[in-house]
This record gives structure tokens, C-alpha cells and sequence, in this order.
């Protein structure tokens, strides 16, 4: 599976002159169950990104029935993980979101609804949309584009699906398959 | 001139009239609800507008004299009021249940397209007031 980003050359972990490929940089966020979550939390984990929020009243609720496919294809695999992050932190406190998560029935343990001070999610979004060739004027604009975000356990991107798509959905699952495999 | 377009737009868009169906004919939605939603979808993408412009004018704050400070503030603070009502206005947008009589439906979505309207006139009269600060400040600074 390709890396997503423009390459650069840099020292590798082991100190070796290698191919840097662009990573997701740190951050910090609080879950639907007010715990802290970042990087760490993150750690040898393959992670699937969407923006999103609960009084969206366009495309978040069919994003929301494709994300679903993508955890229940993988309910039984603790290496991955859902990060839905709210672009409307203001009113979609962890409280809000915890709701939100219980009203779909999923487990805080793999999908992770994540809530911050809107510019730093606005700021993560550039990261994790930079390379996503999405349509700055869809209904969402850059960061409520739809888009899901694979990302691996270096925290690379590997891959961007239309998230309200069945098709592009479908290549996201084959995909996570394939990258659970990786070293 | 957006604001003239939003009067076009509310006024073209109500003067239509009938159910609307989709493409395969099953009658859905009330034909408001997808005039509001029309609205909606074509400011939407606005939203990433306005965080990217005031990112950008934040770049000029340390270069900047009290005088232009004071505008760089005050031109943030309405990219941030237009965000926010963009986000008010969906958090408070509650489609009417199809038990409630039409004509009262209507009306709802009559005042909606007009709430609507109005959020996208706030959002375009601070993007073109950012735009026409952050041309000033390159001309005048360095971010």
C-alpha cells in the first residue's frame, strides 16, 4: 500500500538516511468518556480519522452508517481504531458524544469520539486532509468533506476513502486488512 | 453583491413550489426542506474559509501597530461570529415532523430559508472584510 505526501530525505529511527514520509504530528484530544487522548493512546495501532458532528444535518448521518460497516467488519480486531473527531466542540461536550456513541451502540474502546478547542481540531484536519483530493466547495468544505483517513501504525496516511460511499468504504476495509498485516 | 445574491436565491428558491421527489419518483422530504438545505450546502464550505483567514491574519499580529492590531481583532472576532452562527444555526435547525399540519411546516422552513440566508450573508461580508484587511496588511507589513 502506498505512503500518502510528498517524500523527503531524512535520518530514520535507526539513524540511517531514508525516504521520510509526512507523519500525523502529535495531539491531544478528550474522548466520550472525558479521558485524554494522544499519540500514546495510539501505539501500535492503525487508527481510521473522520470529522464530523452530531447536529449535522447533511452527510454526517449516512458517514455514520459507513463507519458503522467499518467497526463491525472489525469488532473483533483491538489493533484498529475509529477516531471520529467533532468540528462543533462547543456543543458536542465528551457528555454530548458519549450519548451519541451509546445511542450507536459502540464500544469507547475502538471508536473514540474526540472533542478539543476547535482550532486545534481545524489544525489536525489540515494534517490529516492535506493530501486528500477533495472538493474544497462539497456541501462540507475541506474538513466536513466526508473524507475517512487511514492512517498506520507510524502514524503515516495511507489511504482516502469518500465515506459516504458503499464502494469507497469497501476499499477502506480491504485495505485495513492489508495494513494489519504490516510490520 | 452576495447579499443581493441571497435575496435571488431566497426569493427563487420559494417561488418554487410542489413535493419533491427523487430521482426515482418516491416522494421524500418537504420541497422546504431542501430549499433550506440548498442554502446550506452552497455556504458550508465557507466554514473552512473563515478558520483558514483568520489563521492567516493571526500571522501579522506580532508585526503589527496597536492601530492594526485593533482591526486584525476585531476582523477575527466576525470570521469567528459567522462560524459560530453557521454552527448555531444548525445545532438549532429541527426538521418539523411530518405529523405537524403542512402549512405550519412551510412556515417553518419559510423562516429557516431566511435564517439561513442571513448566516450566509454574515459569512461572506467577513470573508470579504478579512480579505480586504490581509491585502492591506501585505501591503503595508510583514506576517
Amino acid at each position: 500500500m502506498p505512503f500518502l505526501g510528498e517524500p523527503r530525505l531524512g535520518s530514520s529511527p535507526s539513524g540511517h538516511l531514508d525516504t521520510l514520509y509526512p507523519v500525523i504530528p502529535p495531539f491531544s484530544f478528550t474522548d466520550q468518556q472525558h479521558h485524554l487522548i494522544n499519540q500514546d493512546s495510539l501505539k501500535g495501532k492503525i487508527y481510521v480519522a473522520d470529522f464530523f458532528f452530531t447536529s449535522c444535518p447533511t452527510i454526517c448521518p449516512v458517514m455514520k452508517s459507513q463507519m458503522l460497516r467499518v467497526y463491525e467488519a472489525f469488532i473483533s480486531e483491538p489493533d484498529l481504531m475509529i477516531l471520529s473527531h467533532t468540528i462543533d466542540p462547543y456543543h458536542d461536550t465528551p457528555d454530548v458524544l458519549s450519548r451519541y456513541a451509546s445511542d450507536l451502540g459502540v464500544m469507547a474502546s475502538r471508536w473514540k469520539f474526540l472533542t478539543g478547542s476547535r482550532d486545534s481540531i481545524f489544525n489536525i484536519a489540515e494534517h490529516y486532509l492535506a493530501f486528500a483530493n477533495t472538493d474544497e466547495s462539497a456541501p462540507g468544505g475541506f474538513i466536513h468533506s466526508g473524507a475517512f483517513v487511514l492512517i498506520d501504525k507510524q502514524k503515516h496516511i495511507r489511504g482516502y476513502y469518500i465515506g459516504t460511499q458503499e464502494k469507497e468504504v469497501d476499499r477502506l476495509i480491504a485495505d485495513i486488512k492489508i495494513l494489519l498485516y504490516e510490520p | 453583491m452576495h447579499y443581493l445574491y441571497f435575496l435571488f436565491l431566497f426569493l427563487g428558491l420559494w417561488s418554487c413550489s410542489g413535493k419533491q421527489h427523487t430521482s426515482d419518483q418516491q416522494p421524500t422530504k418537504d420541497a422546504g426542506y431542501y430549499r433550506v438545505m440548498h442554502v446550506h450546502d452552497s455556504i458550508m464550505p465557507l466554514t473552512g474559509d473563515l478558520f483558514k483567514l483568520r489563521k492567516k491574519l493571526s500571522l501579522f499580529e506580532s508585526n503589527a501597530d496597536t492601530i492594526m492590531r485593533f482591526d486584525i481583532f476585531r476582523i477575527k472576532k466576525m470570521l469567528e461570529d459567522a462560524d459560530e452562527a453557521m454552527m448555531s444555526w444548525m445545532r438549532t435547525f429541527n426538521e418539523p415532523n411530518s405529523s405537524i399540519p403542512e402549512n405550519q411546516r412551510n412556515s417553518y422552513y419559510v423562516q429557516e430559508l431566511e435564517n439561513i440566508s442571513a448566516v450566509g450573508s454574515q459569512m461572506y461580508a467577513a470573508i470579504d472584510s478579512a480579505q480586504i484587511l490581509i491585502q492591506r496588511l501585505e501591503n503595508e507589513t510583514q506576517p
